[in-house]
């Protein structure tokens, strides 16, 4: 089949860093890291395994942040991955060969992933935090049959959406219902991850909430602040004009657009009616001010202002806030001092496994396609860039340069469905059926 | 209101005091003397002045003089001594200058003003150093103070009182009598109090152990943010005067079965285990990394670059250094969605912080100490210690290793910089020795 290889070569890493330096699309050539080739079908790993056909793949931050070899040497997750990689792990697709023990799905299914590679997929005996439904934090992402990997993507096993052909164990994939369209099942792993983060920290009635970042991750949380939670005030910091019009659709009651570091902290305390402190003028902070942050972004500015702008701790427990990084961004210094000054609570966040919602405990991928069926969310317009996959260069400029497309979520589709590219094709409704192809 | 015992006012008005200037000068001076030989910082003619004022007299009818028995040297304040602090620390508008050093003392009430309810003259107290709404006299006080929450309170630059968040950090003046010689530093024989910051000592308490009530309620106020079970493996970065309280409260008081620190010098480990610690590591980095993974039995991850980690190893960290090579190894050695709570406050730096997201970490900040919430009922950390203290729950009186007068400064500050050599825990000046230096 065809796919988009990742390559962990020093030598191929500098070829594209020197090329990537004229030509943002020259990043991804021949002699380069990243490049499509023709790599043998992805076989069945086991019985309970099947192999999905890929329809749609959703860019992620992470995909195209390592595809533009944005990372920090000295990151502790190369631990836990192996190379070559087929990236992309936002994936839907219709199943095209199961092993004989696979009974939740059947060939001709159409199915979302579900990309974490855990002690189930990986044929072991659950290990502390598998064994109470925590996936994302198992201990096991090396070992067993699979080689290491986080999720579908990152492991040399785990071929991801960026390829013809996508692995999974049965475990990993669910099946879109009847009545949710492609966009909106390709879109169920941001969604998660954005709605596991504000699980982390929930709000409570009446809270006054920023969303740092408008992106993907923003997007959904802003979303899911508004749609699933009473009574939010919800604060968006936006980067670009395109974002902030964006944000404003999903409900954001304030945006703030592109302001500088220090003006988003003036302007929270003018929101919030606060007092500002200053040492000679200049670096304000608060010591009042926002309940919560979830910060999309994580990078050292976001969380240096998070922390200026959030409330200290009240000794109520049930107003306590707290700032949740879901973002991801390689280490820098940030002046932390408000963090312990405010007794501040930062919590990380990462992906989405079982979750507890208004009393019901379920798969998050089950949460989302309920809330879709009952019509209280749907993230579908953040998706603004559709390409095919013969494209994908274009593709990952597209995402990471979104100032200059003006783009919200990137979408590849692969094969025949590059021809229905702007059709709203209704998944569900093929799987009424239920028949192969 | 003339007492027996101020004998000292009749040799004359005038004390000696130690107090920080603000002056760029001085602090470059300081700054570049300091670098050769830690003993640069406070020599004559530096930052940091040993100097005469005149005898402070109450600033109003709320208002105490303290007759100083101990104060002792806070981190923060040969954080101060040392000018450690970071150019772009937002604190830096809570401080006014030139202000006398110090916030960690107790003594004897030797006067009262005219409104002075909660203690008389003679009284044995301990003060709560924060200069919050009712010291600064401005009423109604913020609701911040209302909760008890006065670390966090919204006056520190307001009110009759110049910026400043506790004693020790605030320029000796009141805004409503200029001329009012005042002083509101603990290292200086006499020390101007609010009545609501007095808290008085048990007589079954000495002042040895009153002293440590600022640091030990520092680590209790922690302790409660990470509020450990029993059966839980509890980590305490540092073995210094916060550490050694940290592992004296988790054991004491939450029972903590294993209790494990982190020491630097070699007389920590020995020093760790007398106060609870179960064990104590020697190291930093790597290696200690892989030697808590080892004792905890976790599964060490080893990335192509940079530090091994873990998902597992303790099950809550107390780091009383925070700093970047702490956080470093705390959020690659704790348990997945476990919590790091830090009293410490090193200069900031950047740190590797990638398990911090992927473990779910919770990484709480910890100030001081006001209205705590503990065993069920709220009490005033300070009058909580007392009772603690009082029913032999906590026993610190060891923790105070060295006591100089305040002329001696320059051998307490050496003290205070070579502890692998003094082993000193905690030093205080003494102001009962002062008369045999002279």
């Amino acid at each position: 089949m065809h796919a988009i290889v990742f390559d962990y070569k020093m030598k191929r890493f500098a070829i594209s860093y020197v090329l990537g330096k004229f030509h943002k699309k020259w990043y991804f050539t021949r002699l380069g890291h990243m490049r499509e080739v023709e790599v043998a079908d992805p076989p069945l790993h086991g019985d309970d395994w099947l192999v999905f056909r890929t329809q749609y793949c959703g860019l992620c931050g992470s995909d195209f942040k390592q595809s533009f070899l944005e990372g920090n040497k000295d990151n502790a997750m190369t631990g836990l991955i192996s190379f070559p990689q087929v990236l992309g792990h936002e994936v839907v697709g219709i199943v095209e060969k199961v092993g004989p023990k696979v009974t939740r799905v059947k060939v001709g299914d159409q199915v979302t992933l579900y990309a974490n590679l855990c002690c189930i997929p990986r044929d072991l005996p659950l290990c502390s935090a598998c064994e109470v439904g925590d996936f994302l934090l198992c201990r096991n992402l090396t070992e067993g049959k699979i080689a290491p990997g986080i999720h579908t993507g990152n492991s040399r096993d785990a071929l991801g959406g960026f390829g013809e052909l996508v692995p999974a164990h049965e475990t990993m994939v669910y099946k879109i219902p009847e009545g949710i369209t492609w966009q909106q099942a390709v879109l169920a792993d941001p969604f998660g991850v954005a709605f596991h983060a504000i699980l982390k920290a929930p709000p409570f009635p009446g809270a006054t909430c920023v969303v740092y970042g408008c992106g993907t991750l923003g997007m959904n949380s802003i979303h899911v602040l508004k749609r699933l939670y009473k009574d939010i005030k919800v604060i968006a910091i936006a980067k670009y004009p395109h974002q902030a019009d964006m944000a404003r659709n999903f409900g954001a009651d304030i945006i703030y657009l592109n302001l500088k570091p220090y003006d988003v902290v003036k302007n929270i305390a003018k929101e919030v009616g606060c007092e500002t402190y200053f040492y000679n003028k200049k670096k304000p902070w608060l010591m009042e001010g926002v309940d919560f942050i979830y910060d999309t972004v994580g990078s050292a500015e976001t969380m240096e202002i998070g922390i200026r702008i959030i409330k200290a701790r009240p000794r109520d427990p049930k107003k306590q806030g707290a700032i949740v990084i879901s973002g991801v961004h390689s280490p820098h210094r940030f002046e932390w001092t408000p963090w312990f000054y405010k007794d501040v609570n930062i919590i990380g966040s990462n992906a989405f496994a079982t979750e507890d919602f208004e009393g019901i405990r379920q798969h998050l991928i089950d949460h989302y396609f309920r809330l879709l069926l009952a019509k209280r969310i749907d993230p579908t317009p953040i998706i603004t860039h559709t390409f095919p996959v013969s494209e994908w260069k274009e593709a990952l400029v597209t995402a990471r340069f979104k100032q200059h497309r003006n783009a919200g979520k990137v979408v590849m589709v692969h094969g025949s469905n590059s021809m229905a590219l702007a059709s709203d094709a209704v998944a569900g409704e093929k799987n009424r059926g239920g028949d192969t192809k | 209101m003339s007492q027996p015992m101020n004998q000292s006012e009749t040799h004359d008005d005038k004390m000696n005091v130690i107090q920080f200037e603000f002056n760029i000068w001085k602090l470059m001076k300081s700054k570049l003397r300091g670098r050769k030989n830690p003993s640069g910082y406070w020599k004559p003619g530096g930052a940091i002045v040993y100097k005469q004022i005149p005898k402070p007299v109450l600033p109003g009818e709320d208002w105490i003089i303290l007759k100083t028995v101990y104060c002792g040297i806070c981190g923060s304040d040969f954080t101060e001594v040392t000018l450690k602090g970071a150019p772009d620390n937002p604190l830096r508008g809570f401080i006014s200058t030139p202000h006398t050093i110090g916030h960690e003392m107790v003594g004897i009430v030797d006067k009262v003003g005219a409104k002075v309810t909660r203690v008389k003259v003679g009284d044995r107290i301990a003060v709560y150093p924060v200069l919050t709404c009712k010291p600064r006299g401005i009423s109604p006080e913020c609701q911040r103070c209302q909760e008890g929450d006065f670390n966090h309170c919204a006056n520190f630059t307001k009110g009759n009182l110049a910026p400043g968040m506790i004693l020790g950090t605030v320029k000796n003046q009141i805004k409503n009598d200029t001329s009012k010689n005042v002083n509101f530093g603990g290292y200086a024989p006499y020390v101007c109090v609010h009545e609501s910051q007095a808290i008085k000592i048990p007589n079954e308490l000495s002042f040895d152990e009153a002293v440590l009530v600022d640091p030990v309620t520092v680590a209790l106020h922690s302790c409660l943010h990470l509020d450990p079970k029993p059966d839980q493996t509890i980590l305490v970065y540092g073995v210094g005067m916060i550490g050694l309280a940290s592992i004296m409260i988790l054991k004491n008081l939450f029972h903590v079965k294993h209790v494990l620190g982190v020491g630097r010098f070699p007389f920590h480990e020995e020093q760790a285990k007398r106060y609870g610690a179960d064990h104590v590591f020697m190291s930093s980095g790597q290696k200690l990394i892989e030697e808590i993974a080892a004792y905890t039995n976790a599964k060490l991850i080893i990335p192509l670059n940079g530090l091994k980690w873990s998902m597992d190893g303790v099950d809550g960290i107390i780091d009383t250094i925070g700093a970047s090579f702490s956080f470093e190894v705390g959020v690659r050695i704790l348990k997945s969605k476990s919590t790091l709570v830090f009293t410490g406050v090193s200069t900031p730096a950047r740190f590797e912080w990638t398990p911090w997201y992927f473990k779910e970490i919770n990484i709480i900040g910890s100030n001081g100490a006001g209205i705590e919430t503990f065993e069920g009922k709220d009490h005033h950390a300070y009058e909580l210690y007392m009772e603690l203290v009082k029913n032999k729950r906590l026993n610190p009186a060891a923790l105070l290793t060295h006591k100089f007068p305040l002329d001696q400064y320059d051998t307490a500050f050496n003290t205070v910089a070579s502890e692998a050599k003094t082993k000193r825990i905690k030093v205080a000046f003494d102001f009962t020795a002062q008369s045999q230096q002279k």
